[in-house]
């Protein structure tokens, strides 16, 4: 899928001729392109990028040192109505550390001529802060237009530049990423997929710092840069699919860290050269490693916090201490970062801080309390899978903390005091986290435990189809936290836990109560409850009432979104449903008809199922529907016979008893 | 002297203190009624709005709130709108824990001051400040405090139109004062509400409305809007002025006279569109064929971009702006028609409108007010309205939301009160024949044709215009439960250019809605169920709001395996229920083999009593019920 390109850029690695590069002129398009009606191989195309460009270069000032170049140009052919939004074009960008400049914008309507978007329409406005914007939208839009524009983003830091995606929404007919490196940096890329143009080329220019060359002159001779040029042509529009997870990892892009610096006669710097460089990096700044090993920076949290720790003799109760007096004391505001924002001291005086913020203040409790803790960076879900070759920062989103119990991984991840210690943020579980361990940098496998619903049903049904009955259930680890989190927004009984799932199904049904049952209740890991409801669950025809046995569905959907799979399916983690029912048939009928007994086992045996009905004593029937899920991703070709199982599994749970009227 | 100085304040802080901390404390005394039901209580809002002059305006707000739970979310969250137009002098928060302690107090750094996106506007020149109150537990109490100096167009549209509490919130004192220059009025109304007291010291007029102990009114589902049932006043200032421009409130004529002064000058046709306007419809004689040349004319050549500056918000962009860039907002666009048909001789009218499913406040003739937020445009010679900011509408279709509604046609002669014409179930609805037919494995062959009309074709009209790749709109069709699944053929979606209709057809092959057991099969007969339920309570205090207009018109087609009968699930007679809201019938018989089932719903709007509630929603319980339905089919016994 992603392949690592490593640009020692100094060295030319390999050369390939460029095909037909376009010659594309800002401001002037051809007859033919204002003539296009539709995209070749796409009729139904609302848009189609004729140009995009992005081109890498650098500045260097003797004051501030070397800084990032970059321009953009896009070209985009506007066919449909549908795609006039792409004419209101917003350019974002930090003014503390970039500026967005030269931007020009024209368009071209199909019938021709050449129309320029004037200066006075480009606005440039604060959004907050330090956030800025440009924003201008194209007059005269219709249907045909090509609409054009360019600008330059100017950027202090050179670690990382601004990736690049090929393939977008609508089709592009060519998208092209040049770059021209000065040999004092050495970048690794991360490539994706095949490229129609790939030529790395040396080329000669005078750039840069000038070097004392004697005691009184200084040279700025022509140095050798790489020259490059990478291009993709052709690309149908990108189409994403339900049940992915970073489905823009199989969007071809170009993605560049800087590796390594070395001027003329200097020691050559490896930048992030590898994990440990990495985390020593990490580890020596403020907003990482100095906020949670520096005592004065948690001290004040520390005070508050130490005398939960009273009386607490294991690693697991001073962990889940630490974990809940985070959780409950500090609130997160939502956003995600790997990076905190101030010192756990302030955070703590704040009471909210980002996700990074809240692990990090744990983290410095932990260590505080003498528990070996580390700092673990993810890529959250549906941001892209980790990318374990090279030390690429910019893949982290988000920061929690790994630890260990009884010698086995647990992983804290505070944000929610209704989630248990040892479960993740959902949007956390991409498979893999690194672990910032200044002494021992590795990835980890984030498992989580199977997350468990078990339903207990004693149901008496009436010969009008109305079943009364009793639900006692548990909910364990992620469908615990979902119980607490639907029980604290519930405003209405039918709102609450599990009964919200069967009021779905069953709209007409009535609770007459629901309790949580305390005690059992007190570990977070689990949540237990008992329900009264009346469910209309049988279908009374003429002299038969079809019951169905089942009331809280186990599974929804029968994953029929798509034709076929391009993309795995990935589960955020496994689970288990177990579901046991106890059926007191109404009077005076009997049980003509029960579904057979069925058990299902995927060939991996990571899905099973098994069901089973059967008449214990006359006029009671005990009912069992399992569902495991062990595993959580399944490849694109795996899915036909997945979507399979989940009809299956959607039968069993529809499946009914026919009971008849006695006839006397 | 300095020593002096400071004696002198610490009494004064001192008695601050006490005064916060017996804020914080203060939610104690709270009674038992003020407590049920509520997720939170206003402990006292006091606001005061001091108009200077007929467009300057300071306004003052402070409010201590105790939240009893972590429910009322928004609570937490202080917000302030301002723009070129407007300063915020003050704006403070201060938290206190249950105990009565201060726990925390909001600093600069703790604000939030960002631009405020609507998501509608390209550009707009509005701010939002805004701060979270931190509340580790329950009773948490908030006190807030904002003052802000407005002009001009914020200081006209920022006159109170106050509702001190929320539903599941209750009130244990409010005060609105407002204050206004002898020399103007103050126009309000209330609800819920006594009368102020107005006094009067020469130079300014107080009007001062007083609220205490109001108990929690519960938040239920289809209830009326905030402003209909809970305490309300709006306000107006007779006569102000915005910009230069000086307006009255004292009749919806007199607005309107305002809007028109907006509006002047604005018509004005460049040549290029004159000359595109008379080639569009010279030689055409018939009215409504100009009309709706020149609305194609309009879809063709513009499109809506909202750009919100200042007076902007009312005042459109001319003629002239729009042809040069082909974009404006509601009301640009509007008057770009506008001008197109005043070149051919035909009048019309910009109307002024509150496009929402269920306006906030229902405007009437008894009080001039601007409770709009869209414009669209009004032919008298031929009783049309035409939104002017759809690039597919059929001509003259309005479209959902904006019907039966009191608007403001701003007339040469100024504001005219008028309603817009209320929607009909029959023209509003679908009319869709599904046939299902046994195959192998249980599945069945799928087959469907349907029209979709009025206001339920909107979306699909949106689909057509906004999803143009065929694996899109059937993904998009899927995931709103109008296709059964997206691997299907034989797919046909058509949008009529003349009228509000859809049309869509499909085939595919279910495996879904057959389940086998023994000699038994279980079908589900209606792919399309229709299975909404108001939600379930136990009493029922506000009045039902139900605003559903459609006429939905289905015929399933089921044909057996030959060598199967029915058991049970074949009706013997028609099923019918009927309510206020709604009519419903369902007719089922066999014909060979074949069994067809033949339903109409008819939905209407209705104002119903709390009472009512009960039977309301078992209509809705019976027609699910009733959608439903299984067919069983055993092995045949007789040939």
């Amino acid at each position: 899928m992603r392949q690592l390109i490593l640009l020692p850029v100094w060295l030319v690695s390999f050369t390939l001729t460029a095909q037909d590069v376009p010659e594309v002129v800002f401001g002037k398009v051809s007859d033919e392109d204002r003539r296009l009606t539709e995209v070749p191989g796409d009729p139904t195309a609302e848009a189609y990028v004729l140009y995009d460009r992005q081109s890498l270069d650098f500045g260097y000032s003797d004051a501030e040192g070397p800084s990032l170049i970059e321009t953009f140009h896009q070209r985009i052919k506007l066919l449909r109505p549908s795609s006039f939004d792409r004419a209101d074009v917003v350019l974002r960008y930090n003014r503390a550390y970039e500026q967005i400049s030269n931007v020009e914008a024209y368009l071209h309507p199909a019938g021709g001529g050449t129309i320029a978007v004037r200066p006075e329409q480009i606005v440039d406005e604060v959004e907050e802060d330090d956030e800025r914007v440009v924003k201008f939208t194209f007059p005269r839009v219709s249907e045909g237009t090509i609409i054009e524009y360019r600008y330059t983003r100017r950027g202090k830091n050179i670690l990382i530049p601004t990736p690049f995606v090929f393939q977008q929404d609508i089709p592009v007919r060519w998208a092209q990423y040049d770059a021209m490196i000065p040999p004092y940096y050495g970048y690794v890329s991360l490539g994706t997929g095949a490229l129609d143009v790939n030529e790395v080329k040396i080329t000669k220019r005078a750039w840069g710092p000038r070097w004392t060359t004697g005691a009184y002159r200084t040279d700025q001779d022509k140095i050798e840069h790489s020259d490059i040029l990478w291009a993709k042509r052709d690309l149908p529009a990108f189409r994403s699919q339900p049940y992915s997870n970073n489905a823009s990892d199989y969007l071809p892009k170009i993605q560049l860290q800087l590796q390594s610096v070395q001027y003329p006669n200097r020691p050559k710097q490896t930048i992030f050269g590898d994990w440990q460089e990495t985390v020593d990096e990490l580890q020596a700044r403020q907003d990482f490693g100095r906020y949670y090993r520096n005592k004065i920076n948690y001290s004040k949290v520390w005070k508050a916090f130490e005398p939960d720790l009273a009386g607490l003799q294991s690693d697991r109760e001073k962990v889940v201490a630490a974990y809940r007096f985070v959780t409950q004391s500090i609130g997160w505001t939502g956003r995600y970062y790997f990076l905190a924002t101030d010192s756990p001291n302030k955070i703590f005086d704040n009471r909210a801080g980002n996700s990074a913020d809240l692990n990090i203040v744990l983290l410095s409790l932990l260590n505080e309390a003498g528990i070996e803790a580390h700092p673990l960076l993810v890529s959250l879900r549906n941001t892209g899978a980790p990318i374990e070759q090279y030390p690429l920062l910019d893949q982290f989103n988000h920061l929690m903390v790994y630890t260990e119990l009884d010698g086995n991984p647990f992983f804290l991840d505070a944000g929610d005091a209704d989630r248990p210690p040892g479960l993740p943020r959902e949007r956390a579980l991409n498979h893999r986290g690194w672990i910032a361990d200044k002494d021992n940098p590795r990835w980890v496998t984030i498992d989580v435990p199977s997350s468990r619903q078990v339903t207990m049903v004693e149901m008496n049904v009436g010969a009008d189809g109305r079943a009364t009955g009793k639900i006692q259930g548990r909910l364990e680890n992620y469908f615990a936290f979902a119980g607490r989190s639907t029980l604290s927004e519930a405003t209405t009984e039918r709102e609450k836990p599990v009964v919200r799932d069967i009021m779905a199904a069953f709209p007409e049904a009535t609770v007459d109560s629901f309790t949580v049952l305390e005690g059992k209740s007190d570990q977070a890991e689990q949540f237990n409850y008992e329900a009264q409801l009346t469910v209309p669950a049988a279908q009374v025809l003429d002299d038969y009432l079809y019951l169905q046995t089942v009331i809280l569905p186990l599974l929804e959907g029968d994953l029929a979104d798509a034709d076929q799979r391009s993309f795995p399916i990935d589960f955020p983690y496994p689970w288990e449903h177990r579901y046991i029912a106890s059926v007191h048939l109404p009077e005076g009928y009997h049980l003509e008809e029960a579904p057979a007994p069925v058990r299902l086992k995927a060939e991996d045996g990571s899905i099973v199922a098994t069901f089973s009905s059967q008449e214990t004593v006359p006029g009671l029937i005990s009912v069992a529907l399992t569902v495991q899920l062990g595993r959580t991703l399944y490849a694109a070709h795996e899915y036909d016979a997945l979507r399979d199982m989940f009809r299956r599994i959607i039968e069993m749970q529809e499946a009914p008893l026919v009971l008849k009227r006695q006839t006397k | 002297m300095r020593t002096f100085l400071l004696l002198l304040f610490l009494p004064f802080c001192g008695a601050a203190q006490v005064m916060a901390q017996s804020e914080g404390l203060r939610y104690l005394t709270l009674s038992d009624s003020l407590r049920e039901g509520a997720n939170s209580v206003v402990l006292s809002v006091e606001e005061e709005y001091t108009a200077t002059s007929r467009n300057t305006a300071v306004l003052h707000r402070r409010r201590a709130i105790t939240l009893l739970n972590g429910k009322a979310k928004a609570e937490k969250v202080l917000t302030e709108f301002y723009n070129d137009d407007s300063k915020i002098t003050t704006f403070e928060m201060t938290v206190f824990d249950a105990a009565g302690n201060e726990t925390y107090r909001a600093r600069k750094k703790d604000l939030s001051d960002q631009r405020y996106d609507d998501d509608i506007s390209f550009l707009q020149d509005m701010w939002i400040k805004s701060v979270k109150a931190p509340c580790d537990g329950y009773p948490c109490t908030i006190v807030t405090e904002v003052e802000k100096e407005v002009k001009d167009f914020a200081a006209v549209t920022s006159f109170p139109h106050w509702i001190p509490v929320g539903r599941e919130q209750s009130l244990l004192s409010g005060r609105l004062r407002v204050n206004v220059p002898v020399d103007n009025e103050l126009l309000f109304e209330g609800k819920h509400v006594a009368d102020p007291t107005v006094t009067d010291d020469g130079k300014v007029r107080t009007y001062a409305w007083e609220l205490t102990n109001i108990p929690a009114q519960p938040e239920e589902a289809l209830a009326p809007s905030y402003s209909e049932t809970l305490p309300y006043v709006r306000t107006e200032l007779a006569d102000f002025e915005m910009e230069g421009y000086a307006g009255s409130y004292r009749s919806w004529q007199s607005f309107g006279a305002f809007m028109n002064q907006l509006l002047e000058g604005r018509a004005e046709l460049p040549p290029i569109l004159t000359a595109a306007v008379h080639e569009a419809v010279d030689g055409v004689t018939d009215e409504a064929e100009k009309i709706d040349r020149l609305y194609r004319l309009l879809q063709e050549r513009c499109r809506y971009v909202s750009i919100q500056l200042g007076i902007g918000g009312w005042q459109p962009f001319s003629a002239a702006y729009v042809e040069e860039n082909r974009f404006g907002d509601c009301k640009a666009l509007s008057n770009f028609m506008g001008a197109m048909l005043k070149e051919v001789g035909i009048a019309s009218y910009p109307v002024l409108i509150m496009w929402d499913e269920k306006p906030y406040y229902s405007v009437h003739s008894g009080f001039a007010s601007s409770a709009f937020n869209h414009m669209v445009l009004y032919i008298p010679s031929q009783d049309m309205y035409l939104e002017c900011t759809s690039k597919y509408a059929p001509t003259g279709y309005l479209g959902e939301g904006k019907q039966d509604r009191n608007v403001l046609w701003v007339t040469p002669e100024g504001g005219q009160l008028v309603r817009t014409p209320a929607l009909k179930p029959g023209e509003n609805g679908h009319l869709r024949t599904t046939s299902l037919t046994f195959t192998e494995h249980n599945n069945l062959d799928f087959s469907m044709a349907a029209t979709y009309y009025g206001a339920a074709q909107e979306t699909f009209r949106q689909l057509g215009a906004y999803r143009g790749d065929r694996q899109d709109q059937l993904d998009w069709l899927h995931h709103n439960d109008f296709l059964p699944d997206v691997t299907g053929s034989n797919y046909e979606f058509a949008v009529s250019t003349e009228k509000p209709e859809v049309s869509l057809a499909y085939q595919t092959v279910l495996r879904d809605k057959v389940a086998s057991m023994g000699s038994r099969k279980f079908v589900t007969l209606n792919p399309f169920p229709i299975s909404w339920i108001p939600e379930q309570t136990t009493s029922r205090s506000l009045p039902i709001d139900y605003s559903k207009c459609r006429f939905y018109v289905d015929t399933v087609r089921l044909t057996l395996p030959p060598e199967m009968e029915i058991e049970s699930g074949l009706m013997s007679e028609p099923l019918v229920y009927s309510q206020t809201v709604g009519e419903y019938r369902a007719d089922m018989h066999l014909e060979d083999n074949e069994v067809v089932w033949t339903r109409t719903l008819k939905l209407q709007p209705a104002r119903l009593e709390p009472e009512a509630y009960a039977e309301f929603r078992q209509f809705f319980v019976d027609v699910a019920k009733a959608e439903n339905l299984r067919l069983v089919l055993r092995e045949r016994r007789t040939k």
